[in-house]
């Protein structure tokens, strides 16, 4: 399966203490398609998103990235993954207060060795892509929580990732805004063949991506 | 009790995520601020008392025909050792009470010692050994000869006269010129241990109000949680310096070391320092949340605070104007203004330089640790500031200092070992001062600093980048503020001599090495304080 889709997990198992968050989980995207994770609270969902992404390790089962064995690296080797090779964005931005928007997209790039003026100018053309051309100097205080996200979407794409993961990215906006954010998301993810894991609780959103994939009690109930 | 006191008090037993530390961040910085007031207090208080026991010796010109005794003074040579020796004949032996420490009035002949000569006294035994009630320190060398008559007298009109030496009035305007130096620096740590404490209020109490709550209700809220530190902090410090009394009475400072119950608390002083300290951090804490309780979302929303004006730094012109006028002949107080003013200029000129430091090093990095850093300190210059403020004042406090560093030669060697010990002293408050602040002001900044963080280790950024801006933030506004600050230090020590340097050999030099390394390792070690709390808010 690992051939055909960039991003995959085979039996994943986690457990907290005695709590089981993930019972034996397999997913596959594939690059350029979104794939939404829904399910009730505490069931999970979150768990696989963070397996995936290599922040946490799981007790069982595999993850590859693109024909890399993911949970196998070390600490060390799956910060320099996460930086390179995935973007995030999170339900309420979490954009660094005292940077401007194309400071904030630009960090991570910098943080890998780009220089300042190239990861600026990088920075920019995403925002303007992401129709923040105008609002590139403005501080996250200074911008709509839609325009906000918009600039954490930015961050996310800016080092052309193989995969997008979205930890609830709307559930701080209202529906409308909402709406366009997933859109762009997703849009602007598969454009770039990026394979996009997004976790929401909301149909709308779902609907947005090609495929659902419901977690209950740490188990797929359906796909 | 009031629905806010119930929920203030709430807040203080349940504090919620990073709470705890931050509370036990301003706990331990409200103590250390406690330690040091009570420390100025009961020293300064230690210093008269031990001035009224031997003040008769000092005589004070009686009217011969009105003295109840006379007295001579000698500095001579026991056993190796320089002894004061006090000839002393009474006037009217019968009538009144003996001196001090002297268990009855000397008889000519009789001779008595303090307990320290007493092991040394080479010569038959003597009459009897003075007790501490007649002493200035347990180490002083000193014999109370009674005779006849006195070649070249001095007239004592009491046993109980508040005449002091010199030294005394010398330790006295030194110490009184030590607390004016290190009020900015304490008052900065006051700030610094409820701003930790408030900044993990902020959103909660933002939260209220959009919520309804009054500005009152809010305010009164805090004002409970913070009262409620700061108590603790300052029974805290009391227990503290208690403790550690013994280790205080060491300090060779003023003619020897300290009998205990000189430093001593009285119940007063405690009483002072439990109302004064809570109080104090009470203020600063509702300063600090100022903005939050009249615009809310500002502090949600974590908008651009306004930029700081470069009028302030007109007031660095005052100080150094005012010492130059008075100088060295000028009376206490308006020195204490110039210095007081000079310390205050710093103190508001500080915030505006670190701006200025934060945009250019933003403005010019080419890599993630400086932009980090640099924004910062654009971002906050008072609070970058804060931490680090004690120390860029005792750089002003050192700079100050080292223009009037005599060697101990040619000059009084007493003063200049009080000198020498009081300069040591004064440092070392404003340093447990300075890492108080720097460890309360990192804890402050890894908290605030969790959420982003988290989010930027989950996208792969390493916590050492962070780590390092911080770093960064907390050392540069000391090299890039502190630096200059000893310079206007220095400044106003020329200004107050009329342009002589005192300093000779290489004294002065030595301090300013000494201040400025020291205080770069202080800050990086107190810094570290920050790590493991970022550490842990941070992880995933």
């Amino acid at each position: 399966m690992q051939q055909q889709a960039v991003l995959s997990g085979h039996g994943l198992v986690k457990y907290y203490g005695p709590v089981v968050g993930l019972a034996g989980v397999d997913v596959a995207v594939r690059s350029g398609e979104a794939l939404a994770v829904m399910g009730p609270s505490g069931n999970g969902k979150t768990t696989l998103l963070h397996v995936l992404a290599g922040i946490l390790t799981p007790d069982q089962g595999e993850v590859w990235l693109a024909g890399e064995r993911v949970d196998q690296l070390n600490d060390a080797a799956r910060t320099v993954l996460r930086r390179r090779r995935l973007g995030f964005v999170f339900q309420d931005n979490q954009l660094l207060a005292e940077l401007p928007a194309d400071e904030n997209v630009a960090l991570p790039l910098m943080v890998d060795g780009v220089s300042r003026r190239d990861a600026i100018g990088r920075a920019r053309m995403m925002l303007a892509q992401v129709g923040l051309a105008a609002e590139a100097a403005r501080r996250p205080g200074e911008l709509s929580g839609g325009q906000a996200q918009r600039v954490a979407i930015a961050r996310a794409l800016v080092g052309e990732p193989q995969a997008v993961f979205a930890d609830e990215p709307t559930g701080a906006l209202d529906a409308a805004t909402g709406a366009q954010v997933i859109d762009l998301l997703v849009g602007a993810a598969t454009h770039r063949g990026a394979a996009v894991v997004v976790v929401t609780h909301d149909n709308a959103v779902a609907a947005r991506c090609n495929r659902v994939l419901q977690i209950v009690d740490g188990r797929v109930s359906s796909r | 009790m009031s629905p806010m006191t119930d929920l203030g008090l709430r807040f203080v037993r349940r504090p919620g995520p990073g709470g705890r530390a931050a509370n036990l961040a301003a706990l331990g910085a409200t103590a250390v601020v406690a330690l040091l007031l009570t420390f100025l207090v009961a020293g300064s208080l230690g210093l008269v008392h031990r001035s009224d026991r031997i003040g008769w010796r000092g005589a004070d010109k009686a009217d011969p025909a009105s003295a109840i005794g006379a007295i001579g003074q000698t500095e001579e040579t026991v056993d190796g050792r320089q002894v004061l020796r006090i000839d002393l004949a009474t006037m009217r032996p019968n009538q009144l009470p003996p001196p001090p420490g002297l268990d009855h009035t000397p008889k000519p002949g009789e001779v008595f010692v303090s307990p320290e000569l007493a092991k040394h006294w080479p010569g038959p035994k003597p009459t009897g050994v003075i007790s501490d009630k007649g002493l200035s320190s347990p180490e002083e060398l000193v014999v109370i000869r009674g005779v006849a008559r006195v070649d070249d007298p001095q007239y004592v009109s009491s046993w109980r006269d508040s005449v002091m030496d010199s030294r005394m009035v010398g330790l006295l305007i030194a110490v009184a010129f030590g607390i004016t130096l290190v009020l900015f620096p304490i008052l900065s740590l006051v700030g610094q241990a409820a701003g930790v404490a408030a900044k993990r209020r902020e959103h909660r109490l933002a939260a209220l109000r959009l919520a309804g709550a009054t500005r009152t209700q809010v305010l009164w809220l805090s004002a409970v949680e913070q009262a409620v530190v700061g108590l603790a902090g300052a029974v805290v410090g009391l227990v503290g310096y208690t403790v550690l009394s013994p280790l205080i009475a060491r300090i060779p400072l003023g003619g020897g070391r300290w009998y205990v119950h000189d430093i001593t608390v009285s119940w007063w002083l405690v009483l002072v320092v439990l109302v004064a300290v809570p109080i104090l951090s009470v203020i600063s804490a509702l300063i600090g949340l100022g903005r939050v309780s009249i615009t809310p979302l500002g502090v949600v929303r974590g908008q651009t605070r306004k930029a700081t004006s470069a009028l302030r730094l007109g007031l660095l012109v005052i100080g150094p104007v005012v010492l130059g006028i008075y100088g060295m002949k000028a009376a206490v107080i308006p020195l204490m203004i110039g210095v007081g003013m000079a310390a205050l200029a710093v103190r508001v000129v500080g915030p505006w330089a670190v701006q200025l430091i934060g945009k250019t090093m933003a403005g010019l990095a080419n890599g993630p640790v400086a932009l980090l850093a640099g924004r910062r300190l654009a971002d906050d210059p008072k609070g970058a500031f804060r931490p680090v403020a004690a120390l860029v004042l005792s750089g002003f406090v050192t700079g100050f200092i080292s223009v009037f560093m005599p060697n101990g030669q040619g000059q009084d060697e007493a003063t200049f070992h009080d000198l020498r010990i009081g300069v040591a002293l004064l440092l070392s408050l404003v340093f447990l001062t300075v890492a108080a602040s720097t460890a309360a002001g990192a804890v402050g900044t890894a908290l605030d600093q969790a959420a982003p963080a988290r989010a930027l280790r989950r996208s792969g950024v390493p916590l050492q980048v962070i780590e390092r801006s911080a770093r960064v933030a907390a050392v540069v506004p000391v090299i890039g503020v502190g630096l200059p600050v000893v310079g206007f230090g220095a400044l106003c020590g020329l200004a107050l001599s009329g342009g002589k340097i005192v300093t000779q050999g290489n004294s002065g030099v030595l301090l300013l090495i000494g201040q400025v390394v020291a205080g770069l390792v202080l800050v990086a070690v107190a810094g570290a304080a920050g790590a493991p709390v970022l550490r842990k808010a941070s992880a995933n």
